[in-house]
């Protein structure tokens, strides 16, 4: 696949991309006016522009070159969502089980092909019944339509007739096989396997060789590593005319959602995580993540759940195709209705969903019990849907601990009566507060396995809580930390306000 | 004959403006004066006779908009304790057979301003933190949303907003949303704001001197709110009660001065639900 447009060059002209090489410029890619004239990647630029005074060229960007296949990559998973780049000029796809979808796998490559020819690439795709056949078909081809299609089971009569190079291998492994006039993949194909090995110098290289060659025969499997995992369960909705309005969006979603949860509910799964991606005409596609809290098949909780994110897509000059994937599923094994539902509390689920879809997931917890002396470390939070330690096997703190707590201890000025009691008087936030009741000292040593490695003296430090009230009945929980003993060493004792009551 | 249809007619216009059906004696003496399911009906109450009387349903509404303001900042955090004692009676009202989801909503600026709810306090409330859902809303429109959306959820026990603006039209829709789906809103709202229409009840708290730790004379005792009920639909207003929050029974208790403990009835007699 060649780039050609993005230039200002016409495209009758001869054009190439230029990168700076071991012998000074050469060209990297040309256009096919470009090819005419006898030029090609590797020629150098002087040498080119000897041959075709007029060529123009541009500096090569395989980073941006790069980016944009992936983008291009991840807009044909309008097609399947198993799919890759595939070195630095093409993608592969898998369109296993969903070619009937679009009207059979010739009209699928024509409705690609005339897509990408819109967006301006020149394109040439290969389809077979493996990964490696369909890459020779689709570079090996020559003339006939832009799409070369293998019907299943013809692979190795197709395959037959196309160059050794069809076969993805080693530079120095060609050369040698065509030194032993080995030029088609047929011919290489009526070799005896035994006497073949035979003719490398290492058996590495001829296991290559012929791992090479029954992977493109689909008689070894070759492993595929796809862009994103493919999800298990998807539902796809393609139209004729693009959507322009939210409003069919919307009407779209509702179909997709039944669609999906049927799916599911055949499997007895619930989906955890829903991803609602629309496909716009122009090649660009937009994206909407969901979390649920505990495995749903509810059709109207999933769209409720994306409603809102979905008037953020902006359809552009319209949206031709949707997809909503499970992205991750539970099992969910169904459930009694319940019988009565007068005066009975509905499942939580949902709401968590809509909140935390809403506002972000860290912004909606509920605490879970933490084994620590320390109060700011005796809580943790945790996602209200998980399930965890409950707060009753712990007995209730004595003393008794504040009802708010401040995530950083607030300094304080105190003016205590006697250096190692209750502050007689203290200042928060410019107030001053006089103490009539006091009740501690409870002494919480620092957890010392957390001071090693730290430099600061002041970071074992001890503190001394007390529970106070000043003489309007407010209640603080103050504490001093360090030791007036131990000032020498670790510094004056500084008191801080952590909760109040 | 004549008479029952009147009581008939009578129940059936208190139902639709959701009233307690004023009938000859006091309401609170006829426990569930309301005319509607009886399963949506769990009461809750104070636990104290004094303030259950006093009000029209017997306790506190519990499909209603109540609002809880502190009368200074200073008293902020004893009115959110004042809602979390309340909560706590929801709970113990509603019993423990199953969970029992609440929802505590506030800003960060809140957060920041008054500190985070903290686990092992609030079980000193009998209030299991894993059952409680806190809400973080950065904006106030996203705070308003989230109390509207808990509400109409009807999957929660109660749900208390913190919330520093509370206007005329989010109040009504509170009442509104918590009317039609029946479950209880609290509103903890800051001191020096209007009230809110739609409330059932208004609430003013202060914080009051705590009386000595039976033990320890100078330590602090129990929790002591000031709370005078400022507003309430259909009941009577100006009252002022001294309570106290006892961290080992879970529940209020009048103030020693105002009612000798001994005698006060809500201490000894168990009222729950």
């Amino acid at each position: 696949m060649i780039r050609d447009g993005g230039c200002s060059a016409p495209p009758e002209a001869p054009f190439a991309l230029v990168a700076p090489g071991e012998k000074g410029v050469t060209l990297a890619a040309v256009n096919a006016a470009a090819e005419r004239e006898g030029l090609g990647p590797g020629l150098g630029l002087s040498d080119a522009r000897a041959r075709c005074p007029h060529l123009r060229s541009a500096e090569a960007e395989p980073e941006s070159d790069c980016n944009a296949l992936l983008k291009l990559a991840r807009w044909c998973g309008r097609y399947s969502p198993s799919l890759n780049r595939d070195g630095a000029q093409g993608l592969w796809i898998d369109i296993t089980g969903v070619a009937h979808l679009f009207g059979g796998e010739a009209t699928l490559c024509e409705d690609l092909v005339a897509r990408l020819t819109r967006f301006g690439f020149t394109a040439r795709l290969g389809l077979a019944d493996t990964l490696g056949a369909a890459w020779a078909l689709a570079r090996f081809t020559y003339g006939g339509d832009a799409a070369a299609i293998a019907p299943p089971g013809e692979t190795l009569q197709r395959l037959g007739g196309l160059p050794i190079e069809g076969l993805r291998l080693a530079p120095d492994a060609i050369t040698l096989l065509k030194r032993l006039g080995l030029r088609q993949i047929g011919e290489l194909r009526r070799l005896p396997r035994t006497s073949l090995q035979r003719r490398f110098s290492s058996q590495a290289v001829a296991q290559a060789v012929l791992t090479r060659l029954d992977q493109a025969l689909g008689e070894r499997k070759e492993p595929r590593a796809p862009l994103t995992p493919p999800p298990r369960y998807l539902a796809r909705a393609a139209f004729p005319e693009p959507l322009i309005s939210s409003a069919g969006v919307e009407a779209a979603l509702m179909r997709l959602a039944r669609d999906l949860c049927a799916q599911l509910a055949r499997d007895l799964q619930g989906a955890r995580e829903i991803a609602f991606t629309a496909y716009r005409a122009d090649g660009s596609f937009a994206e909407v993540r969901a979390g649920l809290s505990a495995p749903s098949r509810a059709a109207g909780h999933m769209v409720r759940l994306l409603d809102e994110k979905i008037q953020a897509i902006n359809a552009g000059f319209g949206i031709d195709c949707l997809t909503l994937a499970a992205s991750a599923a539970e099992m969910l094994s169904p459930e009694q209705d319940v019988f009565v539902t007068q005066g009975a509390l509905a499942a939580p689920g949902p709401l968590i969903d809509r909140l935390s879809n809403r506002l972000g997931a860290p912004c909606v917890f509920s605490l879970g019990p933490q084994a620590s002396h320390l109060p700011e470390r005796a809580e943790q939070r945790r996602s209200p849907g998980a399930k965890a330690t409950p707060w009753t096997d712990d007995p209730l703190p004595k003393p008794p601990r504040p009802l708010f707590l401040f995530a950083r201890p607030e300094p304080i000025a105190v003016m205590a009566e006697i250096p190692e009691g209750p502050p007689a008087r203290f200042t928060w936030r410019r107030v001053m507060r006089r103490i009539v009741r006091a009740d501690g000292p409870e002494r919480i040593a620092p957890e010392w396995w957390r001071a090693i490695g730290r430099s600061s003296a002041k970071a074992d430090r001890p503190r001394d809580y007390y529970r106070i009230e000043d003489d309007a009945g407010g209640r603080y929980w103050v504490f001093r930390e360090g030791l007036y003993q131990a000032q020498a060493l670790t510094g004056a004792p500084q008191w801080y306000l952590h909760g109040l009551f | 004959m004549r008479f029952s249809l009147i009581e008939g007619l009578r129940a059936r216009i208190c139902n639709i403006e959701r009233a307690p059906v004023s009938l000859s004696s006091h309401p609170a003496d006829h426990g569930t004066g309301f005319t509607r399911p009886a399963c949506t009906l769990t009461p809750w109450t104070f636990g104290i006779v004094e303030i259950d009387h006093a009000l029209p349903w017997g306790g506190l509404e519990p499909s209603g908009l109540h609002e809880i303001q502190p009368r200074t900042h200073a008293d902020s955090w004893a009115a959110a304790g004042f809602a979390l004692g309340l909560l706590a009676r929801r709970i113990v009202a509603i019993g423990a057979a199953r969970r029992n989801l609440s929802l505590w909503a506030f800003s960060p600026s809140a957060a920041h301003e008054f500190g985070r709810p903290y686990g092992p306090g609030l079980r000193a409330f009998g209030i299991d933190p894993s059952e409680l859902l806190i809400v973080e809303a950065r904006r106030a429109g996203d705070l308003a949303w989230t109390l509207e959306e808990a509400l109409k959820a009807r999957a929660l026990i109660a749900v208390l907003g913190q919330i520093d603006g509370a206007n005329w039209t989010m109040g009504r829709r509170l009442a509104l949303a918590a009317q039609t789906h029946r479950t209880p809103c609290l509103l903890i709202s800051s001191p020096g704001t209007g009230e809110l229409g739609a409330a059932m009840t208004r609430w003013r708290i202060e914080t009051a001197p705590s009386c000595p730790h039976p033990f320890d004379a100078s330590a602090p005792g129990a929790r002591r709110w000031r709370a005078t009920l400022e507003r309430c639909r259909w009941g009577p207003t100006g009252l002022t009660w001294d309570l106290e929050w006892s961290d080992d029974a879970y529940r209020f208790r009048l103030a020693a001065p105002l009612a000798d403990r001994a005698d006060d009835p809500g201490w000894r007699l168990q009222r729950t639900a």
